[in-house]
């Protein structure tokens, strides 16, 4: 049986003019795939590994939880189920290490899946990494051809695209140099130039666009563009949110090797940040200050002195999700007695998720004197009535408790609160504004 | 039939194999100032220390063939097994860059290292053939030197066989990038190299002539320079052993390969 399945899949994914009986070109099927790599090859263990290596190759029919739970495996893939039809445009998006390049590998025909079966039909074209398939001793002329055969490209074909490919990658001057003195981004230039050149029927791209400018991300972007015009179906793997929902129709977010949404790209984004978040939070538990040189000679105070929490006006409960300009508001508890000063001010700062400062205002301009707690520990409310100003995306709050200069900081608390910001409608840009329309109807008035 | 599956899926990829070739002869001398000189002086060299140390040290093995000529003619084919073991060995683990993130027909790297190993060949044939007018007097050529090309063919079968299945097992275990060049120069000894098979191969030559190596050397030699036909069992032997080696050696490629990405 895994035999029989084993040559479908060969017969799949070999071929580079396929054969589209069963299925139409471009169209990628999924079945239940699991993947699995050895977590380390070393000593004796190798002995065995290298009779395996010889043996034929096995493609399970299903993984028992034992098998899952092996320690010396990792487990890169687990039940991942896709269809993906012909023309569409694929994002794939997940934290590191949750199994996106090994999808496209599989994709691509590159390894076999441990269990379940893989389907591709047609001339995959794949751009898995920066300087993938270049011979660095070659010069970019003989790496064009080398590289477009590697993709299944005859010689006539190289032949007739290379003034294309040539002017694509913008690498005229550079042609009779070694590629292992191009830079990298002269590398991705080459590369996504051969692997577009003839449209091929799918498209695999590994986050490798970021390598280049500003102006060459545009052109390619434009490329595939045009190729999705040309019903390319394309697999986008970028951690580049904005790439993904300008130019996926689907999406795919993958966590721990297990598909964990799949349709709207603007939902899986979502998902995505609210998971980054959350791992995020947990990882940030314990002292929640950075630590800096210093700190402890001025007794810098952490979590102890201040606690924070983001509630909304609406429920009065703690909040990780809000809508743009829902009113919520910040109590910010301080506990004197930890404190070394008996006044001070506090500072609050919001930053979106590039890290960006947004805002960032303190009582000593707001309210102009300072805070007086003495030993007691006292709660500070700061109301926010038009709700935070971010459209999309997370938005990170800071509080600090400075000194009666503002200028030390006794206390910091750098994620006080982490919230996930969506506008009530859709908008262009990251910040939210507060607005309303008003016209008069003709006639009316 | 496995053997119908390699040659079709190297005809399927021949301009990749061509560009392939041509990649590793580009290299493999680049950025060396001797440049393809290499690959006549590595064998010149052996050749003059096996003189030195077997004629002028020891005054050695009495035959009738000029020395220089008997060494060379030797390890001119010798070499041809020895260097595309050597280079063919870390063939999949030096293009793990390649098979980890493009699909590429794996077939083809260890037949391309064989094939450019064919380059440094002709370089090195350059300097036997100088050898051989240089000492024309010892030379006799007949129709039946044309048999060294089809020993050399043989020879190139059953390297292509060692080269697939080292060439896999390094991905696993790397022992064999050191290991392989060890394994060549104890089988210098077991080839005709330094000595020569005599004319009656009797006794325990019997035994020495199922090595199919020491068969090819051997016939590559009494060839070009007796105009000898090959000594036919043997000879026969050793390419049908050849053939089986590849037949094996394929079917093991052909299961390791789709593997290969996982443990590079």
């Amino acid at each position: 049986m895994s035999g029989d399945r084993l040559l479908k899949l060969t017969a799949a994914t070999d071929r580079p003019s396929g054969d589209a009986s069963c299925a139409r070109r471009g169209t990628i099927r999924l079945n239940d795939v699991y993947k699995a790599y050895p977590r380390d090859i070393s000593g004796w263990s190798a002995l065995r590994r290298l009779v395996e290596l010889f043996r034929p190759p096995r493609v399970l029919e299903a993984v028992s939880s034992a098998e899952l739970a092996r320690p010396d495996l990792v487990w890169a893939l687990r039940a991942v189920n896709l269809e993906i039809d012909r023309g569409e445009v694929v994002g794939i998006i997940g934290p590191n290490g949750s199994g996106k390049s090994s999808l496209l590998r599989l994709v691509a025909g590159i390894t076999l899946p441990t269990a379940g079966s893989v389907r591709a039909v047609g001339r995959v074209g794949s751009l898995l990494e920066v300087g993938a398939g270049l011979h660095p001793e070659m010069t970019g002329r003989e790496n064009i051809y080398l590289n477009g055969h590697l993709l299944g490209l005859s010689r006539d074909e190289i032949d007739t695209h290379f003034e294309q490919i040539v002017a694509f990658s913008g690498l005229e001057d550079f042609l009779d140099m070694p590629v292992k003195r191009y830079s990298s981004g002269m590398y991705v230039r080459l590369g996504f130039a051969v692997a577009t050149a003839v449209p091929p029927d799918i498209l695999l791209v590994d986050e490798v666009l970021a390598v280049g400018d500003w102006a060459f991300q545009r052109k390619c972007l434009a490329r595939m563009r045009e190729l999705r015009a040309s019903e390319t179906t394309i697999l986008f793997v970028s951690h580049n949110m904005d790439a993904v929902r300008s130019f996926c129709t689907r999406c795919v977010l993958l966590v721990d090797g297990a598909l964990v949404y799949d349709g709207e790209p603007e939902e899986a984004i979502r998902r995505y940040y609210a998971h980054g978040f959350r791992t995020w939070s947990v990882r940030g538990t314990g002292p929640a200050v950075t630590p800096r040189l210093g700190d402890r000679r001025r007794g810098l105070l952490t979590d102890e002195a201040l606690r924070v929490q983001l509630v909304t006006d609406a429920t009065g409960q703690p909040v990780t999700e809000l809508a743009a300009g829902e009113p919520c508001r910040l109590h910010i508890a301080i506990d004197g007695a930890r404190l070394p000063a008996e006044r001070g001010h506090v500072r609050v700062e919001l930053f979106d998720q590039e890290g960006t400062l947004l805002a960032g205002f303190s009582t000593r301009e707001d309210c102009g004197k300072a805070v007086t707690w003495g030993q007691q520990p006292v709660t500070i409310t700061l109301s926010f009535p038009a709700g935070l100003p971010v459209a999309r995306g997370s938005c990170r709050i800071r509080v600090l408790v400075l000194d009666d200069s503002g200028l030390e900081p006794f206390a910091i608390e750098d994620r006080a609160a982490l919230v996930v910001c969506r506008a009530p409608r859709p908008q262009a840009g990251t910040v939210y504004v507060a607005r309303e329309w008003h016209w008069s109807e003709p006639g009316a008035c | 039939m496995i053997l119908v599956r390699y040659a079709k899926t190297i005809w399927r990829h021949r301009t990749l194999l061509r560009a392939l070739v041509w990649r590793d002869f580009c290299t493999r001398y680049k950025q060396a100032v001797l440049g393809f000189g290499w690959a006549v002086i590595y064998p010149i060299a052996l050749t003059l220390i096996l003189w030195f140390a077997f004629e002028v040290l020891q005054r050695g093995p009495a035959t009738d063939r000029p020395p220089l000529l008997l060494y060379y003619s030797g390890l001119h084919p010798f070499n041809l097994f020895a260097s595309c073991i050597i280079y063919g060995t870390i063939s999949i683990v030096a293009n793990g860059g390649l098979l980890t993130k493009v699909k590429v027909p794996t077939e083809t790297f260890p037949l391309s290292s064989v094939l450019s190993g064919l380059f440094d060949f002709a370089f090195g044939g350059v300097a036997l053939v100088g050898l051989m007018l240089w000492y024309h007097s010892a030379v006799r050529l007949s129709v039946h030197s044309l048999w060294a090309a089809v020993a050399i063919a043989g020879e190139l079968v059953l390297t292509l066989a060692v080269v697939q299945v080292f060439a896999a097992a390094c991905v696993i275990a790397r022992d064999l990038r050191y290991g392989a060049p060890i394994l060549c120069q104890l089988l210098l000894f077991l080839v005709p190299v330094i000595y020569e098979v005599p004319h009656d191969a009797d006794g325990v030559w019997r035994l020495y002539l199922l090595n199919p190596l020491a068969v090819y050397v051997d016939t590559f030699r009494r060839a070009l320079l007796d105009g000898l036909p090959p000594r036919w069992g043997y000879f026969a032997l050793a390419w049908l052993s050849s053939l089986a080696a590849l037949w094996g050696s394929c079917k093991l490629f052909e299961n390791a390969r789709l593997k290969f990405p996982d443990v590079l």
